[in-house]
């Protein structure tokens, strides 16, 4: 019985030490190098730092009226700017094309969202004009509205805000409001606000 | 007693049989190993011939009629650790021998329970069962059950250490006497440190450590690693813990070899995996962890001279609650206004973004050398390098790169000599280098174009004298001086707008290359800092356990490289933090004195202090929100106040009866802004404890007990909330950051016993239940505070096997 016992005692020390190492050369091996980006090749995830939101009169071309949102240097730094380029014609009907962009490398990041992540995004356009209205009209792989293109309709005149958020891996399909495309885990990747005018 | 028998034997026939002449005298002379005082009335033992004698009043004695042979010598003196001598007797010998009877030189080769860092440091500790219970939690976690200690968590796995209301690069983490560094700046940065892998931990509530460094403005916590009995054995423990909130556990297991030479070697590792945890109401969506761990230890040890090296790696991948990733400042309203998180999925193993993966190399070897006379010169040096990468929620195609991944490299060199040769008197003196390096990984793997901890060169150099004097048996006071200078060099780029706009190019013009790229500019700022500090200690024993203490602690600490560069964006608050050029260094008057009583029949310790900090480096919200392409921000900036904190802790014991005992603790604390005559953010409210524990020693050790803790609102807290425009809403909205959570109070339930296996083998139980009435609750000093609720009911089994 002691002997038994002897022997069980030498096999748990032999685990132990078994474990100890087992565990010791997992961990050592997955340290890896300090990878300075030149192993993942291509540029990391780009910020946007300009949204240029253009609208252009279906019945008249030379009617362009462009929102833009420009913070050049990123985040921090000094305060994006928003300039909206001129008034909106009332009872005129526009289609609208949003670039996300990001101007150092001139890369336009919102058209990689559109290619690859679509699903995971949408596009919300804001406003407290009486009247005026936005449409989505491209849809994702699952047929849920985006956002990049909308039909604009403008009725009476008047001025206000108009705001463009968009939403990282909210609630799709929602009930068309931002409140509830972010009441799950969605969270804000853009929101930005401009003035707008119809006259 | 048997190997001895025989060698007895044997040598005996071989006396025999070579029939030598026994004409042969034997002399020695004993001294003191550290003022070469005769030593009288030792007692002289050849073992092998039994035969005694014992020195006399000059320390001299002697041995006739010995025959030529091998001599195994045991010499005794009260006090002192027994000496044995053998040598090989062919002709009259003289020895002169040395005994060491410094009982507190004797404490570091032989096992005691339990002995002070320095006789007059106001401490706490932490036994190494008393740890074994966290075996599945954090250092913070255990530290916290210790009147004056709390903790700036984020969520539940990330567990900062707090001592009197301070915590990061105010606090010394020393383990295994090397001082940590793993980036501890960042209040999102836990200590990367496995519990199972040290012994005993102590927390020094005061500055007065001043061979560890200079700016232990807070206090020190001490990661003590277990000493050994010099004998032939092989032991170990397997350890395992297994919860029902988040499903996981640990497992942990080590081995220990000594030998009577003073050779040992030990190794650990440890496994920790969870999923999500459960808050009372709902499930914290990617809040698991999983964690390995491994450390050697190997070295010798006598009472002349030793060895110690020591490894350690930690690994920690730690899950942040997804709801806890916000855009903007509308984002953080909704979730402050929201009662439950904005994000709650099935239970998971998954860690998912955001998480932090760190990794933690510890090396260190130690040598030591007594002289005669004089005292102990140790050699002690060390490395680390930390290794952290955090990853954010961010488009699909990039959630595999971290968002911020920094490499710091840290490796120091001290030498200490202690002179111990005068009698009542000791006296520490030595110097420290060292060396530390930042790597922050460029903008192409990270999204930040710029780090927000930039690349930096840092160099230090210390020299420091402690002396302690024992005045009579009664009272011992200390003393200290430390200086330190430290340069850091950085490369860091700004934001042309931020550098201009905070006068930098103006103020610092020479750390500016001129070289401006796409709205950045190149710097290397390069900064000097003088540090001295010093420390002042007096203890006092009364008659019947009654002990006084006091400490004061002049500390300064210069500014660490968060709070000089950093630059950035935290998405868990919706927070831009800005550093600045322009701090100095924090200096600090720390007054502690603690009177207690250390009895097991009623015991207590009541230790005031009161701390005055010169330009306090504290990170809030500095008003007005920042426009980005995201919307608004909060930028949280780094700026220098004067600050008091002052409070109370207070501990007792008593044992109602032969098998009930009883325990409280209270803490108090108030923190000043001085300068704007207001409440300092982030303090701990008061909090309490009380714990009835029943113990049966003959029936298994037996034990159960139950604990009641709570801890008061914090109504004291700056009020910077603040309005802004919310374009969707088209109005003005109100941001509460600053509120402080309700009162809690939480019960847990303990139970343990002890299976005894075989003679050398016992098993040893315990079933505990946290958080027992399942209370939904929120903590001001959780960062998370204002996504989630803190963690609901855990049962807990743990197993351990000592073998």
């Amino acid at each position: 019985m002691s002997n038994f016992k002897t022997k069980t005692m030498k096999t748990t020390k032999l685990f132990a030490i078994l474990f100890i190492s087992a565990l010791c050369f997992t961990a050592c091996s997955e340290d890896d190098d300090h990878d300075h980006g030149d192993d993942h090749g291509d540029h990391g995830e780009l910020p946007i730092t300009q949204v240029i939101y253009t609208l252009t009169n279906k019945s008249n071309a030379a009617d362009v009226v462009t929102f833009t949102f420009t913070d050049e240097d990123g985040e921090g730094g000094a305060d994006g700017t928003a300039t909206t380029s001129g008034a909106l014609t009332a009872n005129a009907t526009y289609t609208g094309a949003l670039q996300l962009l990001n101007m150092e490398e001139g890369d336009d990041v919102g058209a990689d969202i559109a290619a690859e992540d679509a699903e995971d995004h949408e596009i919300f356009y804001i406003t407290n004009v009486a009247g005026l209205m936005f449409g989505t009209t491209d849809l994702d792989a699952d047929s849920n509205p985006l956002g990049f293109d909308t039909d604009v309709t403008a009725g009476a005149a008047g001025t206000g805000d108009l705001t463009i958020s968009l939403v990282h891996e909210g609630k799709k399909p929602n009930n068309g409001t931002v409140a509830d495309a972010l009441s799950g885990e969605g969270t804000t990747d853009i929101e930005v606000a401009f003035e707008v005018t119809v006259e | 007693m048997h190997k001895l028998f025989i060698i007895c034997v044997m040598l005996m026939c071989f006396n025999m049989l070579h029939a030598q002449k026994c004409t042969f005298s034997f002399k020695g002379n004993i001294t003191d190993f550290h003022d070469n005082s005769s030593l009288a009335g030792a007692s002289v033992h050849i073992v092998n011939l039994n035969k005694f004698t014992s020195s006399n009043l000059d320390g001299n004695f002697e041995f006739d009629n010995l025959c030529s042979g091998v001599i195994t010598l045991e010499i005794k003196h009260l006090a002192c650790e027994t000496q044995k001598i053998t040598f090989n007797l062919t002709k009259d010998t003289f020895k002169s021998i040395t005994l060491e009877h410094h009982l507190e030189e004797l404490a570091e080769i032989l096992v005691k329970a339990d002995n002070k860092t320095e006789a007059t440091s106001i401490e706490q500790t932490l036994s190494k069962k008393e740890v074994e219970a966290y075996a599945d939690k954090s250092l913070g976690d255990a530290l916290k059950s210790l009147s004056g200690v709390s903790s700036l968590n984020t969520g539940n796995s990330i567990v900062k250490p707090m001592i009197h209301g301070l915590h990061s690069s105010r606090l010394l983490i020393i383990n295994n006497n090397v001082r940590q560094f793993d980036q501890e700046w960042g209040a999102e940065h836990a200590p990367n440190i496995d519990i199972n892998a040290g012994g005993r931990i102590k927390v020094i509530k005061g500055a007065n450590t001043l061979i560890y460094g200079s700016d232990a403005i807070g206090g020190l916590i001490l990661i003590r690693p277990d000493n050994y009995t010099r004998k032939d054995t092989l032991f170990g423990g397997t350890s395992t813990a297994l919860n029902t909130n988040g499903w996981g556990g640990n497992i942990n297991s080590e081995i220990v070899k000594t030998y009577q030479s003073g050779y040992y070697a030990k190794a650990q590792a440890s496994y920790k995996m969870f999923g999500d945890f459960e808050a009372a109401d709902y499930n914290l969506s990617n809040s698991g962890i999983k964690s390995m761990n491994a450390s050697g230890r190997f070295g010798y040890k006598s009472f002349e001279k030793g060895f110690d090296a020591y490894y350690s790696y930690v690994n920690n991948t730690i899950g942040i609650i997804r709801a806890a990733h916000v855009g903007n400042v509308n984002d953080l309203i909704r979730a402050i206004n929201r009662k439950e998180p904005s994000f709650i999925d099935d239970f998971s193993y998954a860690i998912d973004n955001p998480k932090q993966a760190i990794s933690h190399h510890l090396g260190k070897i130690e040598a030591y050398k007594r002289f005669k006379g004089l005292g102990k010169l140790t050699l002690q040096y060390d490395f680390q390098v930390n290794r952290r990468k955090e990853f954010d929620r961010r488009r699909a195609s990039f959630e595999d790169a971290p968002a911020a991944d920094f490499r710091l490299f840290t490796t120091s060199i001290q030498p200490n000599l202690k002179i111990d040769a005068v009698d009542n008197f000791v006296l520490n003196t030595g110097f420290l280098l060292r060396y530390q390096q930042n790597d922050s990984a460029n903008e192409s793997v990270t999204r930040i174009s710029i780090p927000l901890i930039p690349d930096y060169d840092k160099y230090e150099a210390g020299i420091y004298t402690t002396g302690n004097y024992k005045l009579n048996l009664n009272t011992t006071i200390s003393g200290g001086f430390r200086y330190d200078f430290s340069r850091i060099e950085a490369e860091k780029k700004y934001k042309v707008f931020d550098w201009e706009e905070n006068n930098y190019d103006e103020l610092f013009p020479e750390f500016s290359s001129g070289v401006i790229d796409n709205f950045e500019i190149y710097t290397s700022p390069k900064f000097n800092f003088h540090n001295i500090s010093a420390s002042l200690g007096l203890t006092s024993s009364f008659g019947n356990n009654f002990d006084f203490l006091f400490n004061y602690g002049l500390a300064s600490r210069m500014p660490n490289a968060s709070e000089l560069f950093s630059n950035g964006l935290h998405h868990s608050a919706a927070r831009i933090e800005t550093g600045s050029l322009l701090l100095n260094k924090e200096i600090a008057n720390k007054f502690v004195t603690s009177i207690e009583r250390n009895n097991q029949n009623f015991g207590f310790s009541i230790s005031p202090y009161y701390n005055h900090i010169k330009d306090f480096i504290q990170l809030i919200p500095a008003g007005e929100a920042l426009t980005t392409i995201r919307g608004a921000f909060i930028e949280w900036k780094y700026n220098q106040v004067d600050a008091q904190i002052f409070g109370v802790d207070i501990d007792i014991n008593n044992k109602l009866s032969d098998k009930f005992m009883y325990k409280g603790s209270l803490s108090l604390l108030r923190g000043d802004n001085l300068t704007e005559d207001t409440a300092l953010i982030n303090m701990p409210s008061t909090n309490f404890s009380n714990s009835i524990v029943y113990n049966n020693k003959k029936l298994n050790q037996l034990s159960i007990g139950i604990t009641q803790y709570t801890e008061l609102k914090q109504n004291r807290f700056p009020d910077y909330n603040f309005f802004t425009f919310n374009p969707i809403l088209q109005e003005d909205v109100y941001v509460d950051i600053s509120s402080a959570p309700s009162a809690f109070t939480l019960f847990h339930f303990n139970s343990s016993a002890n299976f005894k296996i075989s003679s050398t083998s016992s098993l040893n139980v315990a079933f505990n239940v946290e958080n027992l009435f399942n209370i939904s609750y929120r903590n001001y000093l959780n960062r998370l505070r204002y996504f989630a609720d803190e963690v609901g009911r855990n049962f807990n089994i743990k197993l351990k096997f000592n073998y």
